[in-house]
């Protein structure tokens, strides 16, 4: 349990750390949706909610670099 | 001719409109996926291969391990996918510098994104039916199982290497949308282009490490090995030459920048001649006058050749759809805002001579003046 042990832990605290950055990008990403992609890029006013889907995998993904953008404007 | 002839074949262009071009011209919304005819057959092409190819995976392997102890359905399929993901990934990788050095591997090009896509989906499914193969289908937590597994076992993690590899080909794949081309800025999809060799090599390491530890058949080291070598050639090859065109063209300009490009009489009266020196972009030279203007034959709208245009109201007319330049500065005329490169020009005796060394678009430069009456065929300026 000594080393392997602590490996394990380095290795579950990771994944938990990437699984709270994915739910938070999940929450983003809602908000982005339905509002952050219209009001940082005039085109997507005019693009329907079916095709705004396309951009939630982005959004959870790269929801730090959205924030700022969108927060700058 | 016609002043504005419309241009005959608009599908022969050789140079691709920008990207931007195409969000702003195609739509004023984005759209789903955009599709035409060509991208249908290059994707049911591509499906119809994957289907090929895994079917006959797993049929081949199950004709050569009939027994499920040796090799089960499920581990069929994880390598089914998985060596499939693999060959997908070379394709693409060796579409880039192929469509350098020849244009007859462009319709290769024409459709990475949704070739980029397919393989991550290929990927994933890998993935995925390893997460549950190795959970016991439900019975373990997969995460734990595959993540924390390997390392109880002892061994190289090669697991990790596919899981980092994954979410980078993840990133890519979910900002293939127009709507991120438009929206990340150009420092990070540098950084992106960079993060798939990053991704290429924990994807070598993966499967080196992975068949290393649970294959003794050489089949494997030897289709792997031959794959990073094609991949490095490929780039060697293509960034060689451009490094070799860089180099010339610096020792060109050191020395003398001007070089002679074609006499004073060859060039009709509101006409141009094109001129490439080396392999640079090409040079549109205008007669208008007494004087002679060099500006870059790409026209910034559809890059155009403009030195098969006129000049017309004292401008510069693009041959496609008509747009104007001054050819003393390379810039439109109010209120039109393009611009394009300029380039320095001077007359010997009958010569012309340019610096081949681009000015920033929209650089005026005084046009080179000539005397008509030695430089110019007798019937022209008879009037
Ligand atoms: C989370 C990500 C991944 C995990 C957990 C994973 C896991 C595995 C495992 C356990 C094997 C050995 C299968 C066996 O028992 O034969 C394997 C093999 C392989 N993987 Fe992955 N992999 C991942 C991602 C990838 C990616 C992104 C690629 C390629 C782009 C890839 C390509 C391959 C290949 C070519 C093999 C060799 C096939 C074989 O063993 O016959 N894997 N992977
Ligand atoms: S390409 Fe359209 S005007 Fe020149």
């Amino acid at each position: 349990m000594t080393v392997a042990g602590g490996r394990m832990n380095y290795i579950s605290l990771t994944i938990i750390a990437l699984a709270i950055y994915l739910v938070v990008g999940f929450l983003f990403a809602i908000a982005f949706i339905a509002k952050g992609a219209r009001s940082i890029d005039e085109v997507a006013i005019s693009t329907p909610l079916s095709v705004r889907l396309l951009l939630i995998p982005g959004s959870v993904l790269l929801w730090p670099k959205l924030l700022l953008i969108w927060v700058r404007k | 001719m016609g002043l504005v002839s419309p241009d005959p074949f608009p599908w022969n262009n050789s140079h691709a409109p920008l990207v931007t071009d195409w969000i702003q011209i195609m739509s004023n919304a984005y759209r789903l996926v955009q599709w035409n005819k060509h991208k249908k057959v290059y994707d049911l092409t591509l499906i119809a291969f994957l289907l090929v190819y895994l079917t006959s995976f797993v049929g081949i392997g199950m004709l050569l391990f009939p027994s499920p102890e040796e090799i089960s359905l499920p581990i069929l399929l994880i390598r089914a996918f998985g060596t499939c993901s693999i060959i997908l990934l070379h394709v693409i990788l060796a579409i880039g510098p192929l469509a350098r050095i020849s244009s007859k591997f462009n319709p290769l090009l024409y459709n990475r994104r949704h070739l980029g896509v397919i393989f991550f989906f290929v990927a994933l499914t890998h993935a995925l039916l390893v997460f549950m193969f190795y959970g016991g289908f439900g019975v373990e937590n997969p995460i734990s199982a595959v993540l924390i597994g390997s390392y109880r076992s002892g061994g190289i993690p090669y697991e990790y290497f596919g899981f980092v590899s994954l979410l980078i080909f993840g990133v890519m794949a979910a900002t293939s949308h127009d709507f991120w081309l438009k929206n990340l800025s150009p420092s990070f999809w540098k950084s992106m282009h960079m993060s798939v060799y990053i991704a290429y090599a924990f994807v070598i390491a993966h499967v080196v490490f992975g068949v290393i530890q649970s294959e003794k058949n050489l089949l494997y080291p030897v289709m792997i090995s031959s794959g990073v070598v094609l991949i490095a050639s490929l780039h060697l090859i293509t960034g060689l030459r451009e490094f070799r065109r860089d180099f010339r063209f610096k020792m060109s300009s050191t020395q003398s920048p001007w070089v002679e490009v074609c006499t004073v009489d060859e060039i009709e009266p509101n006409r141009a001649k094109i001129v490439q020196i080396d392999t640079n972009e090409r040079i549109a030279i205008f007669k208008d006058g007494c004087t002679l203007s060099a500006i870059s034959n790409v026209c910034a709208h559809q890059n155009g050749p403009l030195g098969e245009g006129k000049i017309v109201d004292g401008c510069v007319t693009c041959p496609w759809h008509g747009y104007q330049y001054n050819a003393s500065n390379g810039q439109s005329p109010p209120p039109f805002t393009e611009k394009i490169p300029t380039y320095e020009i001077r007359i010997e005796g009958n010569r012309v001579m340019i610096n081949p060394n681009a000015n920033e678009p929209g650089t005026p430069v005084k046009p080179a003046e000539f005397n008509p009456i030695f430089n110019a065929k007798p019937s022209e300026y008879d009037g």
